[in-house]
């Protein structure tokens, strides 16, 4: 698999359930019960080794999450978040994707819905409900600057649903709305080897 | 959601700024930690995670073990994990006191 078709964080991957490898707990019996019915997991952020990729699995409850390791090889198909196109207006996180497509319609950068909304439209179980939220990922492979990133923020703001964005970079993952308003030195990045408080996204640090 | 409430008297040290940092998304939490007006520290967390009280009492005691100003916290949370919720105390304390640093 080379470089571009790679999974990356927020991506769902439809699996053959049945190699999934144990993460850091032991497989509750929901998870295979879930998979069989819809095959779909969300990839992780979490540190691997030997091409195993981090992935959750998302149950019927709010509490119902799992995360385990997937190979390359169970992969089927690859739903990015930028690829998954607006449904019905079902629910209000549903509808605010609607908005936000007319909204950010010129914005270069790839982006798309995750979480609940994400999942909804990539696999058609229905999982959103009138209380979600509407996750969206931006990738950012070059440096978004501050006056770009409230551009961004406003154009989320007055919606049915809480829209709730988050960067990701080449090296790490970060709030938007944090990034954007500015108001602490160091804000919350979060790395494969876990979160830490940095000041620059884009920057390898020493 | 549940409503939890943690009480640590023996932090006294005075502060006089108040810090509102983090953000209510997925797995994250925004904190508003400004100085207690009856001595003492209290912490108020509404989360939207059920079942997880002994999990924030550990981090709450794990935290005031280092830190001893009387601060009133209030913690919105999304289901942050127990390590950023470390950070976002630690990023909180940054802001009201440049100068402390919480020890890992």
């Amino acid at each position: 698999m080379n470089e571009v078709n790679k999974p990356r964080v927020h991506d769902l991957l439809q699996i053959d359930p049945a190699l999934l490898t144990c993460g850091y707990r032991a497989e509750p019996h929901w998870v295979q019960e879930t998979l069989f019915v819809c095959p779909w997991v969300v990839v992780r952020r979490a540190q691997t080794s030997c091409g195993h990729i981090p992935v959750g699995v998302r149950g019927t409850t709010r509490s119902d999450r799992w995360g385990g390791f997937c190979d390359e090889s169970q992969i089927r198909v690859i739903a990015r978040p930028g690829q998954l196109l607006p449904s019905s207006g079902r629910t209000p996180a549903l509808r605010a994707l609607q908005k936000m497509c007319d909204r950010w319609a010129a914005l270069a950068l790839s982006w798309g819905p995750a979480g609940s909304v994400g999942f909804e439209l990539a696999t058609g179980r229905r999982v959103t409900n009138e209380e979600s939220d509407l996750d969206l990922v931006v990738r950012a492979p070059q440096r978004i600057s501050f006056e770009e990133a409230r551009f961004l923020l406003d154009r989320t703001l007055g919606l049915e649903a809480k829209v709730d964005v988050r960067v990701e970079t080449p090296l790490c993952g970060f709030a938007l709305e944090e990034y954007a308003l500015e108001s602490s030195p160091r804000i919350l990045l979060r790395y494969a080897e876990g979160a830490r408080l940095g000041e620059d996204p884009w920057q390898v640090e020493s | 959601m549940e409503q939890l409430k943690f009480d640590y008297p023996s932090a006294v040290r005075p502060v006089t700024k108040r810090a509102h940092v983090g953000v209510v998304g997925s797995g994250d939490m925004e904190v508003l930690m400004q100085p207690s007006e009856t001595g003492g520290a209290q912490v108020s967390i509404l989360t939207s995670v059920n079942g997880f009280g002994a999990s924030w009492k550990a981090v709450m005691d794990r935290f005031f073990a280092k830190y001893d100003g009387a601060v009133r916290i209030d913690i919105n949370d999304a289901g942050a994990t127990p390590g950023s919720v470390m950070l976002r105390l630690e990023q909180a304390v940054e802001m009201i006191a440049p100068r402390e640093v919480i020890k890992q």
